[in-house]
């Protein structure tokens, strides 16, 4: 429901003149296609053939649209781009199994991890919000390849690279899921919702005021806004959700080990980020899908996928600053400038 | 004793493989305002054109450092013309980007190139070992100090005394004034990348014989060399007495502490900087606390 | 109002703002003027926290602590800079929006816990955007990106954004900078039409341009290098000798 169906809805105060405009939708059609998102999502695994392995491909763009998520939120709302997100991922992995097996079951792995990729997220602003843009992210970088090397060495917390095996599957209401497909429903429920929280956020003041923080500070500091402290909060929330990836990812398999947390994967996420769209909340989806798709279908070319990523990320940064879901507008610039 | 010199000394020839690549970095910075994230694999791609010159190809051990040297400087050049060039005008972080992008194209094509299994490269000395204080110290590792005590002396004469020199220097203390002096931006960034590119492979080819030759060897060391720069002041001289300072202490710590945690130390300071002085430690521009 | 004392800027080795003191008192239009160089934008900017000053700062006797940004504005305070500062990736509205002096429900943890109330919030905050809007005549151009914006559409969308804030002083650095004759003119009749309303602002300009002076400002203090060098009434002012010598040769003549 956007504020021009509020306004419509509940008719302005008498005395304001006709003339007041009511608010547009916000740029973007944001509910309902998370209306077609949700859709899509109920009969993709029919859609996409119904064997475990499909399925499985399917959970796996769904986590790394999760993962992306958090970096939209770090990165496209905060302004702050990090290079932790393995190590958070890593962070809200081990913490979701080993809450899972102490606390109660997937559930309280999962606000387990929550809280523990908030903390994090929490942390490294404090430490690292005078830093320029480009410190930051070398700080962020130092801070991801810190945790991997405490999941490393706290062999009796993660199992470090011999992996862990005891980890707990999710269960709703006493019910298991102990199937792909179940457990793929679980997943694309959370994402469902992180994305209506984020639309949320975005058809708020506060993302206003945070659009403003990021791209004049200054001013922004002025007018009486914290823009500092509206920045931490969009990265908090972006680890919190990174940490949220981390623990699907983990109650998603039976087997996890270190090696899975690399720093690739902060190019990865990066790069699915910049191919759907930075600043659209298409972005983690269309760019998660694709990426986890194409190798899928260009299967002989796999072992060149490094190489394709790398370069893949320069020629969208050069050519293509607003990704895919961008791509309309600079091709219509494209032509008129021509 | 002797266990201390060893430990010394392999942290000083450590120390000088930082710095290297470390004074790469400082040079790119101050002459472009970039920090090159691909630093660590260029020292990588280094250290692989030299096994696949000596090992692949057999030919001269010495002969290698000419070629790492001239392949590297333009893989430096084409770096620029690829992954800064386009991007000038735009945020530095979009220039950070494509060069952490490129880093993992260029891990990537090693491995495509040469496979991913590790490999080893001889030194030059073979495995002779100087007796130091009654420890073992391979000639490779005072290679490694002599080479790089070279390469700082006359990277210090070039910039204080040639007119390359004064442009870096010009553009690092005021980019705009110096542009407006007349100082060729456009020249100077592929030579200079070229330049920190072939320190970088130089560092690789240095170390390569010491340790197995794997793609992810010189992006272990890039955050290394990045603690260095800031611990350092991002001024030639500083970056490599810090270089130095990170990797001794780091062996000393290794050596006497926890031998595990290694390779923690280097990040725990970048951390500890960037959390106390967020500009870095010598240059403190006044600018807007909000 | 707003009483400023021996403020104290430095910028290295250089001196910006000797030892300025400037009051400003409700209602009253002050214009501030200067060679360029005289520390007249520094001095704004020490004021409105954006650098570091030594000094006092008084507000209705309230201590505002200098070199933190944000203060004056929550006191009522707005400012405008020499070049219109504005999101480009927002609409007019939005930016204008951003600008109303009503800070609850703002933060990331309302927009998931109090959206009804924030919405209704919103809507009033609607109401006086839009009429900020219409104020500054850019009624019709509330859905178009700031980035589109002709530059003296944008310095209009820049003092709607104070207008929404509702300030009772307004600090205009340079607002005729970039403009035309008629443009000129038309800030001019805005501004005065402003005064004229029950909340008008007392007003602190920073300007070169001398009819933009006249027409508004009831007294002028005039800096160079720094240090203050003549205070009063306008006429007063253009016939000191220091001033004359100060300007010479760079006085914007409009013939």
């Amino acid at each position: 429901m956007s504020v021009t169906d509020l306004l419509q809805r509940t008719r302005l105060r008498p005395g304001v003149p006709d003339g007041v405009p009511a608010t547009p939708p916000l740029r973007g059609r944001q509910y309902p296609f998370l209306g077609l998102v949700v859709l899509v999502g109920l009969f993709a695994p029919a859609i996409m053939g119904g064997s475990d392995y499909d399925t499985g491909v399917l959970t796996t763009v769904i986590i790394h649209a999760v993962l992306t998520l958090g970096l939209f939120w770090c990165f496209s709302l905060g302004g702050l781009f990090t290079f932790a997100t393995y190590g958070v991922y890593a962070a809200g992995a081990y913490t979701s199994i080993w809450a899972a097996n102490h606390l109660g079951g997937f559930w309280s792995g999962l606000v387990a991890a929550t809280l523990i990729g908030a903390v994090l997220g929490a942390l490294i602003t404090v430490l690292f919000a005078r830093c320029s843009m480009v410190y930051f992210a070398i700080a962020t970088m130092a801070c991801g390849a810190l945790l991997v090397i405490l999941f490393r060495e706290w062999t009796s917390f993660t199992g470090g690279f011999s992996g862990q095996a005891d980890i707990k599957l999710p269960s709703l209401f006493g019910y298991q899921l102990d199937t792909y497909v179940k457990r793929y429903y679980l997943m694309f429920a959370v994402l469902a919702l992180l994305l209506l929280l984020t639309i949320f956020f975005l058809r708020s003041p506060a993302a206003r005021d945070l659009q403003l923080a990021k791209g004049n500070g200054p001013v922004a500091a002025v007018i009486g806004l914290h823009p500092k402290r509206a920045q931490s909060a969009a990265f908090i929330v972006g680890c919190a959700i990174q940490g949220i990836a981390g623990s699907l990812y983990a109650h998603n398999t039976s087997y996890i080990s270190l090696e899975a947390f690399h720093i690739d994967i902060a190019l990865l996420v990066l790069l699915m980020l910049l191919l759907g769209g930075v600043s659209s909340i298409y972005g983690p989806l269309i760019g998660a899908a694709l990426l986890i798709y194409l190798p899928e279908y260009l299967r002989d070319i796999q072992k060149y996928s490094d190489l394709v990523y790398g370069v893949a990320v320069l020629v969208v940064v050069v050519a293509f600053p607003k990704g895919i879901a961008g791509v309309r507008g600079s091709i219509q610039k494209r032509i008129n400038h021509a | 004793m002797d266990r201390f010199v060893a430990i010394m000394s392999a942290g000083v020839a450590q120390g000088a493989i930082f710095a290297l690549v470390a004074l790469g970095i400082v040079l790119l910075q101050n002459a472009t305002g970039v920090i090159n994230f691909a630093q660590g694999d260029l020292m990588t791609l280094g250290a692989y054109v030299g096994f696949w010159w000596v090992v692949v190809q057999g030919h001269s051990q010495w002969f290698m450092f000419i070629v790492v040297l001239v392949a590297l400087f333009l893989a430096g050049v084409l770096l620029e013309r690829v992954g800064y060039a386009p991007l000038r005008k735009r945020d530095p972080l979009v220039v950070v980007m494509s060069t952490f992008a490129l880093g993992l194209a260029i891990r990537a094509g090693i491995v495509l190139w040469q496979g991913a299994d590790p490999r080893s490269l001889p030194s030059p000395f073979g495995t002779r070992t100087l007796s130091v204080g009654g420890a073992e110290i391979p000639y490779q590792s005072v290679l490694t100090v002599v080479v790089t005590l070279v390469v700082a002396l006359s990277l210090y004469l070039l910039f204080q005394h040639s007119p390359i020199g004064r442009q870096v220097r010009a553009l690092a203390t005021d980019r705009e004034a110096a542009l407006f002096q007349g100082v060729r931006a456009g020249l100077l960034a592929p030579m200079i990348f070229g330049l920190s590119a072939a320190l970088a492979g130089l560092a690789g080819v240095l170390i390569a014989p010491q340790i197995s030759l794997t793609s992810t060897l010189g992006f272990g060391l890039l955050l290394g060399a990045f603690a260095a720069v800031l611990l350092g002041g991002e001024r030639l001289g500083g970056v490599a007495f810090a270089a130095v300072l990170i990797a001794v202490v780091q062996a000393l710590l290794g050596g006497y502490v926890s031998p595990n945690l290694t390779d923690a130390y280097p990040f725990l300071i970048l951390v500890v900087v960037l959390a106390i002085r967020p500009q870095g430690l010598v240059r403190m521009i006044s600018g807007v606390r909000y | 109002m707003l009483e400023a004392r021996d403020i104290r800027v430095r910028f290295g080795g250089v001196v910006a703002v000797n030892g300025v003191s400037l009051t400003l008192n409700a209602n009253e239009v002050v214009g501030l003027i200067g060679p360029n160089g005289s520390g007249k934008s520094t001095f704004i900017n020490a004021l409105t926290g954006l650098v570091g000053a030594a000094g006092t700062l008084e507000l209705d006797g309230t201590r505002v602590k200098l070199g933190v940004p944000g203060q004056m504005s929550r006191l009522g305070i707005l400012r405008t800079y020499q070049t219109p500062q504005l999101n480009d990736d927002m609409t007019c509205l939005e930016n204008v929006l951003t600008g109303v002096p009503d800070w609850r429900l703002r933060s990331l943890g309302a927009s998931w816990t109090r959206r009804r109330s924030m919405l209704k919030m919103e809507r009033e905050h609607l109401e006086r955007a839009h009429a900020a809007l219409a104020f500054a005549r850019l009624g019709a151009r509330w859905d178009q990106l700031a980035g589109g914006l002709a530059y003296g559409e944008r310095r209009r969308l820049e003092l709607a954004r104070t207008y929404a804030g509702q300030p009772r002083g307004l600090l205009l650095d340079e607002p005729a900078a970039g403009l035309n004759h008629v443009e000129t003119s038309g800030l001019v009749e805005l501004l005065a039409e402003w005064r004229k309303e029950p909340s008008g602002p007392a007003m602190l300009i920073v300007e070169h341009k001398i009819e933009f002076l006249e027409e508004l400002c009831e007294r002028m203090i005039v800096l160079e290098l720094g240090s203050q060098i003549a205070q009063g009434r306008p006429a007063e002012v253009w016939a000191d000798p220091r001033v004359i010598d100060a300007y010479l040769g760079s006085v914007t003549i409009d013939a």
